[in-house]
């Protein structure tokens, strides 16, 4: 029996991390508008090419007149007329109105397909543009149409394409925290109990999750770089997972230093419950009321309804279950590993 | 403003070689007294130590260098010593314990405990030179608030979790 729950959970982790890989690869990110060339606009007329990402919001044989731009500005709407639409891109022709609220322009585009596809602050205005131009409003935009998109992920202006890292870069620290924890109540059975066993549970778990820290940096330093144009930012979230690491990493160092010292055990756990006390500190009590660029921290929450819709959650929750499975699995090897060692060195 | 980092970094330094020594010599002295009292007296001991470095620092800080240049407001110079003193304090309790740890291994305890130490102190060195940047720009009170109050609870939780596991420690 014990045997058959062993099969089911191992192969279920493997089975939930494949089927999150591929999914999470496969999936294909819903349009977004990503920018607007040329964004001064300067003259009458002046055409315009808005670009997007991720799967097409229209097929090649698709006519112009099916789509609508509309430019904004303040409360004001301007018309456009669409010239040309290609998968990713449309080729619009804007008339500037001579009064405007705001010199910025946000840009809407109504698709048959994908529904209305938004652009903050998508063109400027000169000053040379407010000449004598006939003024083209609108009375108001036409209603989008519910989308037919199938299963997406959902496009976030900066993020785009890295909202795949969500997969990788949080199931990292959730697991790493996991298995900490588990390390951390070993410690304390260790100090109650003075038992070796204990102390190699928590040496298995640091070890462990010392792994899934030093990826939920990298995973986080490529996303850093992505969205924010930095491999590393001085951050107090991300200053505290770097201590946390360096915090744990300085648990072997002490066990190294220790050697075969009759009190290694005890100085270890001592040492490891003050080490996890750090990172709840340091990780989850610290950031949050210190500004921060993180998501879900500095009070903005990271993981709601807005940034986390159902198609991203049905990836998102197998890839926690999944890395934490593994996670858990890495540990048992660690710890048999451990008995193996202590088992020859004591013989 | 770099200034006071340079200061913070060099007193650190006085504090953990101060504590290192004494811990050794403390260690033997103190032979046969409990742990926690001997714990709760390192700390105490750590306290004033911290208050009189802090006085030292800040005083030459501002005797030699004088309120910063380019500052024409006169800031929070009671938040500037409350800031230092209370990220001196914190770092101190944390070294305290460091420290207490590595006196444990018998070869190297000296280099360990700054090996320990150092990302120990990394957060509260953060902490620290914020407030005490936001101290002397004058910044709102409602952006510095919570500086002190995450120094000092850094601080008493540090010595909270080290009076809870030093007599571990202390029974071998």
């Amino acid at each position: 029996m014990k045997g058959g729950w062993n099969w089911f959970w191992k192969g279920g982790s493997i089975l939930l991390l494949a089927y999150v890989i591929v999914r999470g690869f496969s999936t294909p990110l819903q349009p977004g508008l990503v920018s607007a060339t040329p964004s001064q606009l300067t003259i009458a007329g002046q055409s315009v090419i808005l670009t997007a990402v991720g799967q097409p919001f229209a097929e090649t044989e698709d006519l112009p007149e099916a789509f609508e731009v509309v430019l904004r500005s303040g409360d004001q709407l301007i018309q456009t007329e669409v010239l040309e639409v290609s998968p990713h891109s449309v080729k619009i022709s804007v008339n500037i109105p001579p009064s405007m609220p705001s010199r910025a322009l946000d840009a809407y585009l109504f698709t048959p397909a994908s529904g209305t596809l938004f652009l903050g602050n998508a063109c400027f205005v000169e000053e040379a543009a407010k000449g004598d131009v006939p003024p083209a409003f609108i009375a108001g935009a036409p209603l989008p149409k519910a989308p037919e998109l199938g299963f997406s992920f959902p496009y976030q202006p900066n993020i785009m394409e890295s909202i795949r890292n969500l997969l990788w870069h949080v199931p990292m620290w959730f697991a790493m925290f996991f298995i900490m924890g588990l390390g951390f109540v070993a410690s304390l059975a260790q100090l109650r109990t003075d038992s070796i066993q204990w102390d190699m549970r928590a040496e298995a778990a640091v070890k462990t999750g010392l792994v899934f820290g030093l990826l939920g940096l990298a995973t986080g330093s490529l996303w850093a770089r992505w969205t924010w144009g930095a491999w590393w930012v001085s951050d107090p979230q991300l200053n505290g997972a770097l201590v946390t690491v360096l915090l744990y990493s300085g648990y072997l160092i002490l066990r190294a230093a220790m050697g075969d010292d009759d009190r290694v055990g005890r100085l270890a756990a001592v040492y490891n419950v003050f080490a996890f006390v750090m990172l709840v500190i340091l990780l989850m009590v610290l950031p949050r009321y210190t500004e921060s660029l993180h998501p879900g921290k500095d009070g903005n929450p990271g993981f709601n309804s807005y940034d986390l819709d159902n198609s991203l959650r049905a990836v998102f929750y197998p890839a926690v279950i999944g890395w934490g499975a593994l996670c858990y699995w890495m540990y048992t090897l660690r710890l048999r590993m451990n008995r193996c060692t202590h088992h020859l060195l004591s013989r | 403003m770099l200034w006071l980092v340079h200061l913070f970094s060099g007193f650190t330094a006085i504090g953990r070689l101060f504590d290192r020594e004494r811990s050794n010599v403390r260690r033997y002295l103190q032979w046969t007294a409990s742990p926690l009292g001997l714990i709760l007296g390192k700390l105490f001991h750590a306290v004033l130590t911290t208050t009189a470095l802090t006085a030292v620092v800040l005083g030459a800080f501002l005797l030699f260098l004088g309120w910063p240049q380019g500052i024409e407001s006169p800031g929070k110079p009671g938040l500037l010593v409350l800031g230092a003193w209370l990220g001196g304090l914190s770092m101190t309790t944390t070294l305290v314990f460091v420290s207490a740890v590595a006196s444990q291994v018998r070869s190297g305890s000296g280099a360990l405990a700054a090996v320990l130490g150092l990302p120990l102190l990394l957060p509260q060195l953060i902490l620290a030179t914020r407030l005490t940047r936001g101290a002397l720009a004058d910044e709102p009170w409602t952006m510095l608030v919570e500086y002190p109050l995450f120094l000092g609870a850094l601080g008493a939780g540090t010595a909270t979790i080290a009076c809870i596991l030093f007599p571990y420690i202390w029974r071998a």
